[in-house]
């Protein structure tokens, strides 16, 4: 894989014991890119994106981003380095605000030169700063795009389900990153607000020139939001291509529904 | 080398039985209902001492018959009553305030039974037998009677408790919970009855422990702290599930400790030093060693994370400065003796602000802080004694050593869980009393002498003076805290804490973080513990052993871990509350104020955010009773 990829996974095996989770997978993605995973329970799209951000190390293959191999990077330095993330589990800062988790994601991620990483700087002074930045990915830029502004000051842990995907993906994409991975950022809401959080990515996609790994049950939404798709099934890559391509292949239909998968069936 | 194997294995080898049986009653309550019990020692003191008073010291019933209660009825019951009247609820909040709660127990149990029964010296405590001291043999391999019943039942309980949890359905729906309390309901299980039944058996198993182990050590509540860390470090190894691992490392570490005496044992550096810390060691082993991080169980029903306010910083101001006046009034109107106390309450203040750093702030559970409190003591007042320098440099210096000791700690320890963390200082506490203790250039053999200390050539001798001096230190260390706080790194650190991985991800090194709230927490403790020195004029090494600083974290966790204020609350009533229990209760109640201050912790489950937050939320509910009935409320 070449520096012409902003991230690249080449050949990456991860077992569990004697269970295989992925096998010899590859996916290279362009920058600006859109790439789509998708597959059944257990086909290990989770794994592979984990591998991706530096969660879980592969027992073989590797990982560079923008043609800087960072297989054995941490979790902290590949955010640094710009690659952030979403959960698929609602995680969030309990004790903290919606205007505060986006600032960290701010601060922290792709760190600004501060002396000593920042532990000593003023935070207050460094908070006002950010809000008053008003660039396209700075903190009041994205509270007021993703519809946070009226919520900021309130505590993220005491939203709702829609309101804290959007706040966990206002938190990726205030660390203005290279590269975004985004782990189901639409289960559990809604097809309008699926649509919105779609149409949303597509536009800052476009803007930023992100590049994107996408992993969603919801395939409607994949195709949405993806330049391409690849589908895993059993750790392993079982087809490449279109959203057309891939969702109108007989292996994928087999993976999802299995031998008896009709014709009828359409995905 | 049969005089080896008889005085030297056969003794270890019966501790080792009797660590393995509290050993196992840990794993089967852990594993049934996730609580780490820290206070299974405590509990089988209260049943030894039961026992005791049963047997011994009232006469009331035969060894036999006081066994059969104490382990069939008193044990069962307070597992049990346990279960129900706390772990229950605390286990729903998470790890860390189910380990802060059976603390409570380790601290206020025992203490309670020391006030209850005021037993006097306890040198030998029989057990079930009469003639437990008789010699027999087997062989030429001699033992005693005490030693025989020890043994047989170590083989009764595991031969008891492997047929239980394999061979019937009561364990097989045991494990079951262990796995998923949820997924056992819906299958038509009772878990809160298995868990019932599980506090039993682990209560009937201290029950065992307890009565059979004071006849071989000793009735006190530090030999049965030594009970809960070797059980503690057996049971790790058995990843906390294996009975059988658990058992044989329980065997180990009851014959390498005592064999480790048989070698030289006239060598003090053997007997005192290397023996009584292989269960640490092994306890450190144990958690460094591990490929996978121990399993906490499965997830909270509920979080405690509170929100961090690190907007606080000016209304914490306005908070302390009732506490300004107070402390500026305090000479004016109290007398020399309670003056005193009130000086000692701003030291423990600032030694309790450092446990607010290190667990309110860096989500750390700093288990073994009394040994970096009390490192930097010694080691300021040593500096002090040899070299001249300044007392109060040396006490700044001596926290420096602390901090130096525990960015140590804190590196060796920065992949560990909280957990593990937890563990690990409370090895390296244990560490300290059985061995850095014991080494004379730290802690002389008769204590360590502390002069008063000189500011600008002007000697501070006087209770006032030295109440002056510990509010000056108080005043720049909560300063210095505030200004803590208005740092980014705070920023960072209470993210860490709150959710690692989320803090990873987005940048934010959570291990950095533990390291230097670790570190600062061991700076500020370490002033406050050179100060102790100045108040105490002198400090020897039972000042500040971990059961102490177990203590100290009770107190702390009662008033609200997460408040500078609190741990000023806290400083004041540890050093006020015991000074009214002496001067007005009989001796006799001596350990009230330990009680309370277990009981405290206790109260976690009430109020995550301590009694401090609690009763100012009490006087704001009042207030906003009352304010409709003050003049012009109407009008307003």
């Amino acid at each position: 894989m070449s520096a012409e990829h902003a991230i690249a996974l080449s050949g990456v095996t991860v077992r569990f014991g004697g269970i295989v989770a992925v096998d010899s997978a590859s996916i290279a993605i362009a920058p600006g890119e859109s790439v789509g995973l998708i597959g059944p329970n257990g086909a290990g799209k989770t794994t592979l994106l984990d591998v991706a951000a530096g969660v879980r190390r592969p027992q073989s293959g590797t990982v560079s981003l923008f043609g800087d191999e960072i297989t054995r990077a941490s979790v902290v330095r590949r955010a640094r380095l710009g690659v952030a993330r979403t959960f698929q589990q609602l995680s969030l800062f309990d004790g903290l605000t919606v205007r505060e988790h986006v600032v960290l994601g701010h601060l922290a991620g792709r760190r600004t030169k501060l002396p000593l990483g920042g532990y000593l700087s003023n935070r207050k002074r460094l908070e006002e700063a950010a809000m008053a930045d008003d660039s396209p990915l700075s903190p009041s830029m994205l509270l007021r795009r993703l519809g946070l502004e009226a919520i900021a000051d309130e505590l993220a842990g005491e939203q709702s389900v829609g309101v804290v995907r959007m706040v966990d993906l206002a938190r990726a994409l205030a660390s203005r990153p290279r590269v975004l991975l985004l782990d189901e950022p639409v289960s559990g809401l809604a097809e309008l607000e699926a649509t919105e959080v779609g149409d949303l990515l597509r536009a800052l996609r476009a803007e930023h020139k992100l590049s994107m790994l996408v992993i969603e049950h919801n395939l409607e939404f994949a195709r949405l939001v993806s330049d391409r798709l690849v589908a895993l099934d059993f750790g392993k890559v079982i087809a490449e291509g279109s959203p057309d391509q891939v969702l109108g292949s007989d292996v994928v239909r087999q993976a999802y529904f299995g031998a008896d998968a009709g014709t009828e069936v359409v995905l | 080398m049969i005089d080896f194997i008889d005085v030297y294995v056969i003794a270890g080898l019966v501790v080792g039985c009797i660590y393995a049986i509290a050993a196992s009653g840990l794993v089967v309550a852990y594993n049934t209902s996730g609580v780490l019990n820290l206070g299974y020692g405590g509990i089988a003191y209260a049943i030894a001492l039961v026992f005791y008073e049963l047997r011994s010291a009232h006469h009331i019933l035969s060894g036999w018959v006081a066994l059969v209660v104490c382990v069939g009825v008193i044990g069962p019951l307070l597992g049990v009553l346990l279960w129900q009247g706390l772990f229950r609820w605390l286990v729903g909040l998470g790890l860390v305030p189910t380990l802060i709660g059976s603390i409570g127990i380790a601290v206020a149990l025992p203490a309670l039974c020391l006030m209850v029964f005021a037993p006097d010296q306890i040198f030998y405590s029989a057990g079930v037998s009469d003639h437990g001291t008789n010699l027999h043999s087997l062989g030429q391999i001699y033992f005693t009677v005490d030693q025989a019943y020890a043994a047989a039942a170590a083989i009764v309980v595991g031969l008891l408790l492997l047929y239980l949890l394999r061979f019937t359905a009561i364990g097989l729906k045991m494990r079951a919970v262990s796995d998923s309390r949820t997924v056992a309901g819906l299958t038509g299980m009772n878990p809160g009855l298995t868990s019932n039944l599980s506090w039993a058996i682990s209560g009937a198993l201290a029950a065992i422990g307890g009565i059979f182990l004071a006849p071989l050590l000793a009735l006190t509540p530090q030999a049965f702290l030594t009970l809960t860390v070797a059980s503690l470090a057996a049971a790790l190894v058995g990843g906390l599930r294996s009975i059988g691992i658990t058992f044989l490392t329980s065997l180990l570490i009851g014959i390498v400790s005592s064999s480790l005496v048989g070698l030289n044992s006239t060598s003090e550096l053997l007997t005192k030093g290397v023996q009584p810390s292989v269960p640490f060691l092994v306890m450190v082993a144990a958690v460094l060693l591990r490929r996978n991080p121990i399993d906490v169980g499965q997830l909270p029903r509920r979080t405690v994370e509170l929100a961090e306010r690190f907007d606080a910083v000016p209304r914490i101001a306005v908070k302390l400065a009732p506490i300004t006046v107070l402390v500026l009034l305090a000479p004016v109107v109290l007398s020399d003796y309670w003056l005193g106390v009130a000086g000692l309450g701003l030291v423990y203040s600032i030694i309790f602000l450092g446990f607010t750093i290190a667990q309110g702030y860096g989500g750390l559970l700093p288990l073994g802080q009394a040994a970096l409190v009390g490192i930097a003591a010694f080691s300021g007042a040593g500096i002090a004694a040899s070299s001249g320098v300044p007392l109060l440099l040396a006490v700044v210096l001596g926290a420096l050593i602390a901090t130096v000791v525990a960015v140590a700690i804190a590196v060796i320890g920065a992949r560990l869980s909280v957990l593990e963390f937890g563990l690990l200082t409370i090895a390296f506490g244990l560490f300290t009393d059985n061995f850095l203790y014991n080494w004379t250039a730290l802690v002389p053999l008769s204590g360590r002498a502390v002069a008063a200390p000189s500011l600008f050539g002007m000697k501070l001798d006087t209770t006032t003076e030295q109440y002056f001096l510990f509010a000056v230190a108080l005043a720049l260390v909560a300063a210095g805290v505030g200004a803590y706080r208005r740092r980014l790194g705070a920023f960072y650190i209470g993210a860490g804490r709150m959710r690692p991985e989320l803090a990873a991800a987005s940048g934010v090194d959570p291990r950095s973080g533990r390291i230097i709230a670790f570190a600062l927490a061991a700076f500020v403790g370490g002033i406050g513990g050179g100060l102790l020195g100045i108040y105490q004029k002198f400090l020897s090494s039972t000042d500040l052993t971990t059961t102490v600083g177990l203590t100290w974290l009770a107190v702390v966790v009662f008033m609200g871990m997460r408040s500078p204020a609190a741990a000023v609350v806290a400083g004041i009533v540890y050093a006020v509350f015991p000074a009214l229990v002496s001067k007005w209760l009989p001796i006799s109640w001596g350990p009230l104020a330990t009680v309370m201050f277990g009981l405290g912790a206790l109260s976690l489950a009430q109020n995550p955010r301590g009694a401090v937050a609690a009763q100012i939320d009490q006087f704001r509910y009042v207030g906003r009773k009352l304010r409709p009935l003050l003049p012009g409320a109407r009008a307003s």
